[in-house]
């Protein structure tokens, strides 16, 4: 067969490109829409931030650097009491988003500790059961600081984030 | 005389023998110069570079590198056997070699390198066992891969594809996939794989199948295109007619986003090439059927 001239190859990776282009913007995930009763809160930011914020380990605000994480704030309900521990009492939802899918969960805080944390989402490439074990982690180490799932690693990631936001919420 | 000529036949014969035997030597030792020139060594050369600039990405770090030498020495040592068992004159393979390379590019960092070992062995075994005329029918990197996400649900970062780094590094890969895909003359495959992968999932967006604008997006994207430059242009398991180039390409394409939207999201596109190579396979034997009955006719 003989060669593809390069002014095809040159036509040829122009319209790919612009092909590409024009997928790209209509592919663009459209902004979730808050519900009417709930705080909403949109953010984008490096996962540094929203280590610290959970109390993660430095090793793991270097692992999430450069990823960027949409961050949501939905259904903060019943909470007055403060407790030592800064957690006020309620049930509250946080999700991780990075390029492979979303990982959302609860996270429910009882007498100023976390009593249950469930994943309501996960969307990532991964089955949830790889990283089933996270949440019964988190209740007994109270905080986000969880193994990382060897195989599931942007998995594990997502669900520190959500977990994160949701602690966070629970201590503003 | 005549038996001094009798007596010098025996001679040059021996002559002639232990030059053909010094001609076997020559031809079973290993040339890296010859290697590199070789659109086999291109695509080595390559990767390798690539693989060096992944590690860039600071998860990769020792764990990465770890992976790639096992995979790497797995695949020529388990071909080094096999050509040893059989008895073949080249013990070294440099085929091996790249399947190595990019499994241990394609699998994540945390993978266990046991299991890194165990999908070479695989991808290796299969090649060796499912054979169309001593070319192997499937690709043997991605077999391999998709053996092992059924067996160890494997992560696959595609770190060689340069996945984890800026957005940016995507024009290094897809300089690099050119200079291989200019050399073994696929560009109509690569093409049509391209357009068709990125108008199949355009479209699917469009029509408001979620997580469809993914498959567009870093790391799937950059997966997309070393897959298309280094594995669906193999020359065993790939056409070189330009017609079958485009349709192979396009095939191969359909079925991956079938695959993402039905069946998984971590190796839709290892079952869409597999797919396409057998749908080669049958098109070779289909010929080659045709052309025993045109013979005996």
């Amino acid at each position: 067969m003989a060669k593809l001239r390069p002014e095809w190859i040159a036509l040829c990776t122009a319209a790919i490109g612009l092909a590409y282009s024009a997928g790209y913007v209509v592919t663009e995930p459209r902004p979730i829409a808050a519900a009417p009763a709930s705080h909403s809160v949109q953010v984008q930011s490096d996962n540094r931030a929203s280590a610290s914020a959970g109390g993660e380990s430095a090793s793991e605000a270097e692992e999430h650097q450069g990823r960027t994480t949409q961050k949501k704030q939905n259904r903060t309900t019943a909470t007055t009491i403060r407790k030592k521990s800064g957690y006020k009492d309620g049930t509250y939802s946080g999700q991780g988003m990075n390029r492979i899918g979303a990982v959302a969960v609860s996270v429910t805080i009882k007498q100023g500790k976390i009593a249950s944390v469930q994943i309501t989402d996960c969307t990532t490439s991964y089955p949830e059961i790889k990283i089933d074990q996270l949440p019964a982690q988190v209740v007994s180490r109270q905080n986000a600081n969880v193994d990382n799932v060897s195989g599931a690693t942007e998995s594990t990631s997502d669900f520190v984030t959500a977990v994160a936001q949701a602690l966070t919420q629970a201590k503003a | 005389m005549e038996s001094s000529a009798l007596n010098r036949v025996p001679h040059q014969i021996q002559v002639k023998r232990s030059d053909l035997r010094k001609s076997k030597k020559r031809k079973q030792g290993f040339s890296f110069q010859k290697f590199i020139k070789s659109p086999k060594g291109i695509v080595f050369v390559i990767i390798l570079l690539l693989t060096m600039i992944g590690t860039a990405y600071p998860n990769n770090g020792r764990a990465g590198v770890t992976n790639l030498i096992a995979a790497v020495l797995t695949a020529v040592f388990f071909d080094f056997i096999i050509a040893y068992l059989l008895h073949r004159p080249k013990l070294f393979s440099d085929g091996a070699l790249i399947t190595g390379l990019i499994i241990g590019g394609i699998l994540g960092p945390a993978v266990p390198w046991a299991q890194v070992m165990v999908t070479v062995i695989a991808a290796l075994s299969v090649k060796h066992l499912f054979k169309d005329k001593r070319k192997p029918i499937l690709n043997p990197a991605a077999i391999g891969l998709l053996v092992s996400s059924l067996l160890f649900s494997t992560e696959e970062s595609w770190w060689s594809a340069l996945s984890m780094l800026p957005a940016w590094a995507t024009i290094l890969l897809i300089a690099g996939g050119f200079v291989v895909v200019n050399r073994i003359n696929k560009f109509p495959l690569v093409f049509a794989f391209m357009a068709a992968y990125i108008i199949f999932f355009a479209a699917a967006g469009l029509l408001g199948v979620t997580e469809a604008g993914n498959a567009l997006r870093m790391p799937y994207i950059n997966a997309a295109l070393f897959l298309s430059f280094f594995m669906l242009t193999d020359p065993p398991t790939s056409p070189s007619r330009a017609g079958e180039q485009i349709f192979f390409g396009i095939l191969a394409a359909l079925c991956a986003g079938c695959a993402y939207l039905y069946l998984s999201k971590v190796t839709f596109m290892l079952i869409g090439l597999l797919l396409a190579n057998a749908w080669k396979y049958l098109q070779a034997r289909s010929r080659s059927a045709q052309r025993a009955t045109m013979g005996r006719g």
